[in-house]
C-alpha cells in the first residue's frame, strides 16, 4: 500500500477513516478496523514538517492568548 | 507565535536557571499534532467504544515486511481491551532495517502508541505522541534489541484498565530489553514515568527464550533525555540491571561486569523522584539534573558489589541536584525531599555532584537507607558509602 514515496511525498489533503466494532468479522492476529500488512511494504508518506516539536522561548502565563516557540537553533518559530 | 482562541488555563514555564556555573533548563514542550494525511478511527462509534483504528505489520523472518509511515496524523487509534492492537504495531518479523516510524503525531489513542514486538532495528524518531493509553512506546517482549527511539515527544499518558497488569502504572517509553537505544526524547505529564527499564528475567511472551537474560544484559544508549511532570518517577530501573558479558551466566573472572553509563538525564517535578533503581549492579549515572521532585532528587535501592571489573561501584558521577528552583508548585511545601537518597546496602558512591536549595520543610541534601522506611524493612541503615568532591551551597 502506498500513500506517497520517500521522493514524492503526498502533498494533497487525505483522510482514511476506519470503521467497525470489535463484533463484526476479524481476521487472525490482524483483528478489524486495521491496516494489516503481512509480506508486504507500506509507504505513507506525508508533506514533512521540518520541525514536529520544539518548545517555548518564554514562559506562558494563566491567561495568555499566544505563545512564542523556540526552533532548534533558538530562533522564534512561527507554526 | 502562536495566538489562541481560548486564553490558557495553566502556567507554562521555559526558563534557564544558573546555579554557579552549571544551569537547568525546562521549557513546556510544544508538538504539532496535525498533517495533512490523516488516519482515524471513526468519530461516531471510536471513542465511545474506545475503539479506534490500527496498523499492523506482521510476517515471520527478518525484512519480510517493511513499513515506512512519516510525517502522518493517527487519532482515533488503538483498540483497548484487545492486546495487539495498537496503533502502530511491529509483531515478531525479527530484522527490519528498511522500516521507520518518525515524523509522525499520534494522539487520542486508546492502546498505546507504537509497539516494537519480536523486531530489531526499527528506528521511531521525532514523533510526537499526545493523550495515549498504557506504556506508549512499547518493547514487548524483551527479546527486542538495537532499536532506536530518538528524539520523540510524549506528553499525557493515561492508566489503562484494559491492557497489561503494568499498563496500569504506565510509562511513555516501556524498555524491556537494556539493549536498545533511547536519546534525545522529552516524555512529560505520564501518570507514572517517564522512562521504564522494566527488564525481564528472561524473554517473555511469544519470544520466550531462557537463554535470553535482559536484566543481565548491557545498556544499548541512554542519554540526553527529559523527564517531567509524572506522577512517579522519570527514570525508574526496577527491578534489577546488573550486566555482564555473558549475561544468563554468574559474574566470575571469565565473565566480567559491564558497566551500564546514563547520561544527561533532566528530570524535574516530578511526584516521586527524578530517578530511581531497585537493585543496581555497575550502573553509573553522569551529570544528571534533577530539581522540584517531591521525594527525592536520585535514589540507588541496593547496590551489588561487582568484583572482576575495575571501578565496580553502583554509582553517581557529576549533576545538579536542586531542591526547589523557580519553576517549583505549592505542593513542595508540604514535602520534605532529599537530593540523593542512598542504598541500603553497602557499595554506593557519588561524586562532583553539587546541591542547592534544600531550607525548606525537612529537606536535606543526602538521605540514607533507601526505603527503611518501609513496614517490611527490618533494616537499621548502617552503610558505608563513599562520596568525593561535592558542592553544597549555603543552604544545605
Amino acid at each position: 500500500m502506498e500513500v506517497g514515496t520517500e521522493e514524492e511525498r503526498y502533498t494533497s489533503k487525505l483522510t482514511i477513516t476506519m470503521h467497525s466494532t470489535k463484533y463484526d468479522p476479524n481476521l487472525p492476529i490482524f483483528g478489524n478496523k486495521v491496516i494489516g500488512v503481512n509480506y508486504g511494504v507500506l509507504e505513507m508518506h506525508g508533506v514533512e514538517r521540518p520541525i514536529t516539536w520544539t518548545d517555548l522561548k518564554e514562559t506562558a502565563a494563566i491567561g495568555a492568548t499566544s505563545i512564542t516557540l523556540n526552533d532548534m537553533s533558538g530562533e522564534s518559530l512561527d507554526w | 507565535m502562536i495566538t489562541f482562541t481560548e486564553p490558557l488555563v495553566f502556567k507554562h514555564y521555559a526558563g534557564v536557571q544558573y546555579f554557579g556555573d552549571d544551569f537547568i533548563e525546562m521549557r513546556a514542550e510544544v508538538g504539532l499534532l496535525t498533517r495533512n494525511v490523516k488516519y482515524m478511527g471513526d468519530p461516531e462509534t471510536s471513542s465511545d467504544n474506545q475503539y479506534g483504528a490500527v496498523i499492523i505489520m506482521h510476517s515471520p523472518g527478518d525484512e519480510t515486511t517493511a513499513a515506512r509511515i512519516d510525517s502522518i496524523e493517527l487519532t482515533n487509534v488503538g483498540q483497548a481491551f484487545i492486546l495487539g492492537s495498537y496503533p502502530i504495531h511491529f509483531h515478531m518479523i525479527g530484522t527490519v532495517h528498511s522500516s521507520y516510524v518518525r515524523n509522525n503525531a499520534i494522539h487520542h489513542t486508546f492502546n498505546r502508541a507504537v509497539t516494537i514486538h519480536g523486531v530489531h532495528y526499527l528506528h521511531v524518531s521525532n514523533n510526537v505522541a499526545y493523550h495515549t493509553m498504557g506504556h506508549t512506546i512499547f518493547i514487548e517482549d524483551a527479546a527486542e534489541t538495537k532499536n532506536l527511539i530518538e528524539h520523540n515527544l510524549i506528553v499525557d499518558v493515561r492508566r489503562s484498565w484494559s491492557l497489561l497488569n503494568t499498563d496500569q502504572t504506565p510509562a511513555s517509553i516501556w524498555i524491556t530489553n537494556p539493549d536498545n537505544i533511547i536519546r534525545y526524547n522529552h516524555a512529560a505529564g505520564s501518570d507514572r514515568y517517564s522512562y521504564w527499564y522494566d527488564l525481564q528475567i528472561t524473554a517473555i511472551g511469544p519470544s520466550f527464550d531462557p537463554n535470553i537474560c535482559p536484566e543481565n544484559t548491557q545498556l544499548g544508549e541512554f542519554h540526553d533525555n527529559v523527564a517531567h511532570s509524572n506522577g512517579r518517577y522519570g527514570l525508574r530501573i526496577f527491578h534489577n540491571l546488573l550486566p555482564r558479558e555473558h549475561p544468563c551466566e554468574p559474574i566470575s573472572e571469565t565473565n566480567r561486569p559491564i558497566i551500564a553509563n546514563f547520561y544527561n538525564l533532566v528530570s524535574y517535578k516530578n511526584k516521586r523522584n527524578g530517578a530511581i533503581i531497585e537493585k543496581s549492579g555497575a550502573v553509573q549515572w553522569h551529570n544528571f539534573k534533577v530539581a522540584d521532585n517531591l521525594e527525592h532528587g536520585m535514589e540507588f535501592s541496593v547496590t551489588k558489589y561487582m568484583s572482576f571489573v575495575e571501578d565496580g561501584l553502583a554509582k553517581i558521577v557529576g549533576g545538579l541536584v536542586i531542591g526547589r528552583s523557580e519553576n517549583t508548585e505549592e505542593a513542595l511545601d508540604r514535602h520534605s525531599p532529599k537530593g540523593v537518597v542512598c542504598s541500603r546496602s553497602e557499595n554506593f558512591s557519588f561524586e562532583g555532584v553539587k546541591f542547592y536549595n534544600f531550607n525548606y520543610n525537612h529537606a536535606a541534601a543526602i538521605g540514607t537507607c533507601s526505603h527503611c522506611w518501609h513496614d517490611n524493612n527490618t533494616d537499621s541503615g548502617g552503610r558505608t558509602v563513599t562520596v568525593s568532591n561535592l558542592y553544597f551551597d549555603e543552604t544545605v
